[in-house]
């Protein structure tokens, strides 16, 4: 950036002045109180205007200072620059409550809508602050040499604060930063929390699967139960086979009527004596006496009443005779006794023969009852036992054996039900024991369906387990990307400040070189090292800058500046004016001479120098030296 | 006697289950146990042998089902099969109720059997893994008897935590084939007598090769191996690729070199992708369009960025850039670590990308 000119509406003591500029150096002479540090602070406040900045004096005091002691009503200027090959103005107002800034484009013809932002760019950047410090150079304050030294010391770190934005690493920083966050995008936070959850639940699933319950037994039970399944069968067939018999026993003797052996026995022991009796009886009866008692005795009881009626007749005296003859002995001898005896004799003999043969008839009637009967009943049982109803030994022989065999069923049958019993309590057992090994089985059915469940189910989580697995190797090494770039953010912020700190490791090249220029050689190079204690390098030794004079202090001062304005527009090409505000003044004329000519060697720029003495101006007319003159 | 020898087949394994081919994967496998079952078919082989880690994991009751229907569908071979370290057997193990059909013997215990047939003359040995390591080398342990036999034993494992043994020990035993399995590339260990066939398809990325099993003959006389060669079953490789690129290369350029190896070997294939070499520290290479039309399994991307440190120092001696490639140049001279130099890139980088003139990220 040129300055062309600058118009003083009313700022100060200036009132409706304007100034013009040429590229090069220009010398502004002004006696003291001419207004030369009033041009300066207009240039400052036309560049940065004059609001309160942080750090600067309050704006009260310049506003105060500054406001036009005549006009009030006028306060601001305007300031002409060329920049990039085109021509600005430069308009402002500084008054309270009317402030103002318009940057006009002369060379387009155009009014800037963003004044601002124009001025940071042509300003490159440089705060005011930085302008403050490097561009716009005053005098070192203070004389004694402990305090110039403190307020170099100083200088130098408020340099840290403009630094060059080359040796800056905040936008690397946040770049880097940048970087990292992205990257940080592309890890799977809950990846390594999920896989050990995973490998939890897998231990606790083998863990619950490999305990005893779950064991393969389906083999064992099924055998068992098979066994105790065919001993069954098999006793149940036998059981079949004893009830068909004792069906039958049951049967057979159920159709014989007798129930068990004591009544077969009584039975055929009844029978027995039936038919003993039977037989006694037809024997009996078949007795001649039978029949010839009955007869007999009738007879006799007929006779004992023929007797009887004889008697009766025969006493009847007629009758008599002819009995007489008939039954002599019978007459001779009932003649002897008397009739009622006879005739009650007789009647007794008749009604005792009678009743005897009534008896014995009665008694024939009774065995031949008694053979009925017992034939009858005889030959029922026969009947029913044999089916044939003959009365004979034969049959009898052939009850006998069907009695016995009978009693054969009996025992058969009774010894059948016990096997039965016995079956059935063995049967009993087995049916309970197959039945208890049916529910062990059905368990462990149960037990192998849940088993495969939680088989498959470690399936799947082994399957996400091993998915994870690459996340988690990616996971590492996307960590491994960021612990670099962590690196590097830390080397770099590391590196920073270690570089702010010794700053004067790379001020010392730029300033060396001025420094020797300046000083003509007297100090090659300047040393700052980290707690700030600055040494001047001579060929020999290091020397402290409080043991320099105060002149070279001022010249030191000035390098420092040149070598920090220059390394803040490193990367410009066209620089800013620099301004020169009386800082020659405790310079002899040597040095005086030395450091002009050293300044416009260094500075390709505009030189802007305010002096209030003539000396700048005539060194530079004897060396002949172009320059251009205002005086205020 | 002829047989087929497989072993590590993993059946119900979802290789790189986390890329979009794991299915299909999956789906190879069981796809080439049945081409090994139609194999023994063709081949009216005497034997099939499996020697361990058929399963992935121990097996579910369902998988013994579909594994039992292959086997019924040669009912003329013998399918003899021992479970290896991965699907070991547990007491809760489905296999101790499951019923195979007649030409299969599953050695169930862990201690060293033998099943011999007599259709074969042939004696098999062998026994199963009943946890997940075994420390014994327990081979060297078995004497058979009888001579007269075919003797073949089958054995999972080889290295110190499964089985211990080595190709001498193995020399050494008095079998006519071992039948090895645990080791997924297929290896001859020791000439015509003992073999790990490998798995018969690639399982990860790092079993490269071709995969399949083997096939033999053994004299029934002799009790020699006549014949034993090996036949690949996979269709699908794992191939490795490694591209070095030089600061010229772009990523256009990258990518269609890639595409054509990748379309010359096939495209079914699945490849695992390495770069080196130094590349412009501009460029950036993105192989996602790669990922997205074929099988990548891993992209290693190791190259550097070409950074002429040495210029960058001499232009830039006294700001950042030149102060932060120093703070990296070792006093030592030694090799910075990878995490070192990850650092120095990505630093070079931010600065000059953020420099005033360069541009913003």
């Amino acid at each position: 950036m040129k300055i062309l000119d600058l118009t003083i509406h009313g700022f100060g003591k200036f009132h409706d002045r304007k100034l013009s500029f040429t590229d090069g150096l220009n010398i502004i002479y002004g006696h003291n109180e001419a207004g030369k540090s009033t041009l300066h602070s207009f240039l400052r406040a036309m560049l940065y205007g004059m609001e309160k900045k942080p750090g600067l004096t309050k704006k009260s005091e310049l506003y105060e200072k500054y406001k036009p002691w005549d006009n009030a009503d006028v306060f601001g200027g305007e300031l002409r620059f060329s920049w990039q090959s085109k021509t600005y103005r430069v308009m402002r107002d500084f008054r309270k409550d009317h402030e103002s800034l318009r940057i006009i484009n002369e060379t387009d013809q155009t009014e800037l809508r963003e004044p601002e932002a124009l001025l940071t760019d042509a300003l490159d950047g440089v705060t005011e602050t930085a302008y403050n410090n490097t561009v716009s150079i005053g005098q070192l304050k203070c004389q004694t040499g402990r305090e110039m030294a403190r307020e170099l010391k100083s200088y130098i770190q408020s340099i840290h604060t403009t630094g060059d934005a080359n040796l800056n690493a905040e936008r690397a920083i946040s770049y880097l930063r940048n970087q990292k966050n992205t990257m940080e995008q592309r890890l799977v936070p809950d990846a390594a929390r999920t896989y050990t959850a995973l490998i939890g639940e897998i231990r606790n699933i083998e863990r619950d699967i490999s305990q005893p319950s779950y064991a393969n037994q389906l083999n064992k039970y099924n055998e068992l139960r098979n066994s105790a399944r065919t001993e069954r069968t098999s006793r149940q067939t036998r059981k079949e086979e004893l009830l068909q018999k004792i069906a039958q026993s049951e049967q057979v003797l159920q159709q014989s009527g007798y129930k068990n052996e004591a009544e077969i026995s009584a039975a055929q022991e009844k029978t027995g004596s039936l038919y003993k009796s039977f037989e006694e009886s037809v024997k009996e009866s078949k007795k001649a006496v039978r029949i010839i008692l009955p007869v007999m005795l009738l007879g006799l009881s007929a006779l004992s009443l023929m007797f009887g009626v004889a008697a009766v007749l025969l006493t009847g005296s007629s009758g008599m005779s002819g009995w007489q003859t008939l039954l002599p002995g019978v007459s001779a001898a009932l003649s002897h006794m008397r009739l009622p005896v006879v005739l009650a004799v007789s009647l007794l003999l008749c009604i005792l023969f009678l009743a005897a043969g009534i008896t014995t008839l009665r008694q024939n009637h009774m065995i031949r009852k008694r053979v009925e009967e017992t034939s009858a009943q005889a030959k029922e049982i026969l009947a029913r036992q044999i089916g044939c109803s003959d009365l004979s030994e034969d049959a009898m022989h052939a009850l006998h054996s069907h009695m016995e065999e009978l009693k054969n069923v009996y025992h058969q049958l009774t010894d059948n039900r016990t096997e039965l019993a016995a079956l059935d309590e063995e049967l009993g057992k087995l049916t309970e024991d197959e039945r208890a090994y049916d529910s062990k089985l059905q368990h462990q059915h149960e037990m192998q369906t849940e088993l495969e469940g939680k088989l498959e189910h470690l399936a799947n989580i082994k399957n996400r387990a091993e998915q994870l697995q690459r996340t988690l190797s990616e996971n590492d090494h996307i960590t491994e990307e960021l612990d670099a770039i962590s690196l590097a953010m830390e080397t770099m912020s590391d590196l920073s400040k270690s570089i702010h700190s010794s700053f004067g490791h790379y001020l010392n090249k730029e300033a060396g070189s001025l420094i020797s220029g300046i000083t003509g050689g007297a100090y090659d190079s300047m040393w700052i090292d980290n707690s700030l204690r600055v040494y001047l390098n001579t060929p020999d030794k290091l020397v402290p800058i409080e043991h320099v004079s105060s002149g070279t202090m001022d010249q030191i001062y000035l390098a420092l500046r040149l070598a920090a304005s220059q390394l803040l527009q490193t990367g410009s090409s066209e620089k800013l004016p620099l301004i020169f505000d009386d800082s020659f003044a405790m310079y002899d004329e040597d040095r005086l001479r030395t450091a002009i000519h050293f300044v416009m060697q260094e500075y390709p720029g505009q030189i802007l120098l305010f002096t209030c003495h003539t000396r700048e101006a005539r060194i530079l007319e004897e060396d002949h030296t172009a320059f251009h003159l205002i005086r205020l | 006697m002829r047989f087929v020898h497989t072993a590590d087949v993993s059946w119900g394994m979802t290789p790189d289950s986390d890329m979009p081919w794991g299915k299909d994967r999956a789906n190879d496998i069981k796809t080439s146990f049945t081409k090994i079952i139609d194999r023994a078919r063709e081949l009216s082989a005497d034997c099939l042998f499996i020697s361990g880690d058929l399963f992935h994991r121990q097996p579910l009751t369902r998988d013994l089902k579909d594994l039992n229907y292959l086997f019924s569908t040669i009912p003329s071979t013998h399918v003899v099969i021992i479970a290896g370290n991965r699907d070991h057997i547990e007491q809760n193990s489905a296999l101790y109720s499951f019923e195979w059909c007649k030409n299969v013997t599953y050695f169930l215990e862990d201690q060293p059997t033998s099943v011999y047939f007599d259709d074969i003359n042939t004696e098999i040995f062998g026994f199963s893994y009943h946890s997940k390591e075994i420390r014994d080398t327990i081979i060297d342990e078995i004497q058979p008897e009888v001579s007269s036999h075919i003797r073949i034993l089958m054995a999972h494992g080889g290295d110190a935590e499964h089985c211990p043994f080595d190709a001498e020990l193995l020399s050494r035993l008095p079998f006519d084939y071992i039948a090895l399995g645990h080791i997924h590339k297929p290896e001859e260990v020791v000439e015509r007598k003992a073999v790990y066939p490998g798995s018969p398809e690639p399982l990860d990325l790092t079993e490269t090769g071709a995969h399949g099993i083997y096939t033999g003959d053994i004299n029934p006389i002799t009790h020699r191996v006549q014949k034993l060669e090996f036949e690949p079953i996979s269709e699908i490789s794992y191939i490795p690729l490694q591209v070095n690129v030089t600061k010229q290369t772009e990523n256009e350029e990258l990518l269609k070199l890639l595409t054509g190896e990748i379309l010359k070997r096939g495209s079914r294939n699945i490849y695992r992708i390495r770069i080196t070499g130094k590349h412009d520290p501009d460029t950036c290479f993105d192989l996602s369009r790669l990922s997205q039309q074929f099988r990548i399994v891993e992209i290693a991307d190791e190259s550097e960025p070409e950074y002429d440190f040495n210029a960058l120092y001499r232009e830039h001696p006294t700001d950042m850039i030149g102060f932060y490639i120093r703070k990296f140049t070792r006093e030592d001279g030694q090799e910075l670590s990878h995490a070192e130099r990850q650092a120095l890139y990505y630093g070079i980088n931010a600065l000059l990308k953020t420099q005033k003139g360069g541009e913003e990220a």
